[in-house]
């Protein structure tokens, strides 16, 4: 099972509202690279690992990436606290608001809502540790973005903590990629699925 | 940022070491040197963890003996760095 830890990964202590960038930064929660489809992804991957190391890994980023979900959902909320109703029109807030007031709602920075369709649970391990790698490095290039776009300092230094975050978790998949192929028949890597298939691994 | 006379910064500080550690591990097993980190960052861990939950309550609910799980803050609240 779960259990809460009441303590977030990173402090964040936003000083100064300001919901253009909170607009920005709720792709991260709900959009198609953000911390929710990653934390999915890898907790629902992991029933069909057939190495304990690897569903170890799994476990582990996917939960911490839940920890980063609630990293995010506190920087929107924190920059979007006591706002006024000129703030809101003048920062092209008012779309958001419409619909979820300062609630915090799993959507991209574009306004759709979150989809279960922008991960894969193939149920192959090399196919899956793949698409684990491309998503480290599609979230690092969120990141990057949102660095390009956003200035204030104390939001900066939350978001580079995360950006560090997908490289490190990059290169554990990496090694676990290589402990798969190092696990199977070298002269068949791709041609059946450890979960499904018997007898394939060395 | 960081403020290492912060306890909660403090307390952030060894639980990421001691998650980093954790995590090289599942990919590259326990060696000796890991194996001493982690036991020693995990006693100032374990020293520190009681000085916070002493003055800022339960830090899990299976650590809630005094039901001040509702009495303390939610770490998304903002509390300007000073907590």
């Amino acid at each position: 099972m779960f259990q809460y830890e009441k303590i977030l990964q990173y402090p964040v202590n936003i000083k100064k509202c300001n919901p253009t960038y909170a607009k920005i930064i709720i792709s991260q929660y709900g959009g198609p690279d953000g911390e929710l489809g990653a934390s999915l992804r890898y907790l629902s991957q992991r029933f069909s690992m057939p190495d304990p190391k690897l569903q170890g890994l799994l476990t582990d980023i996917g939960t911490e990436e839940l920890g980063h979900l609630e990293m995010i959902g506190t920087l929107v909320y924190q920059l979007t606290k006591n706002l006024s109703c000129e703030e809101i029109k003048k920062c092209g807030f008012d779309a958001y608001f419409v619909d979820h007031t300062t609630g915090v709602y799993p959507s991209s920075a574009a306004g759709v809502p979150f989809t279960a369709a922008y991960l894969q649970s193939k149920g192959d391990i090399i196919t899956d540790l793949h698409e684990d790698m491309a998503a480290e490095q599609k979230a690092r290039t969120t990141y990057d973005n949102i660095l390009r776009l956003i200035d204030d300092p104390d939001v900066c230094d939350v978001i580079k903590f995360l950006r560090e975050r997908e490289i490190v978790h990059y290169q554990r998949f990496g090694e676990g990629l290589r402990l798969a192929t190092d696990k199977l028949n070298e002269k068949n890597f791709y041609a059946f699925n450890p979960s499904f298939d018997k007898g394939c691994m060395k | 940022m960081i403020n290492t006379k912060n306890l909660k910064h403090r307390l952030m500080s060894l639980r990421f070491v001691l998650w980093e550690l954790h995590l090289y591990t599942d990919t590259h097993g326990c060696d000796c040197e890991t194996k001493k980190l982690t036991e020693s960052f995990r006693r100032q861990y374990k020293e520190l963890l009681k000085e916070y939950e002493c003055k800022y309550g339960p830090l899990t609910p299976m650590h809630d003996e005094d039901c001040m799980w509702t009495e303390t803050p939610f770490p998304w609240a903002n509390c300007g760095g000073d907590c």
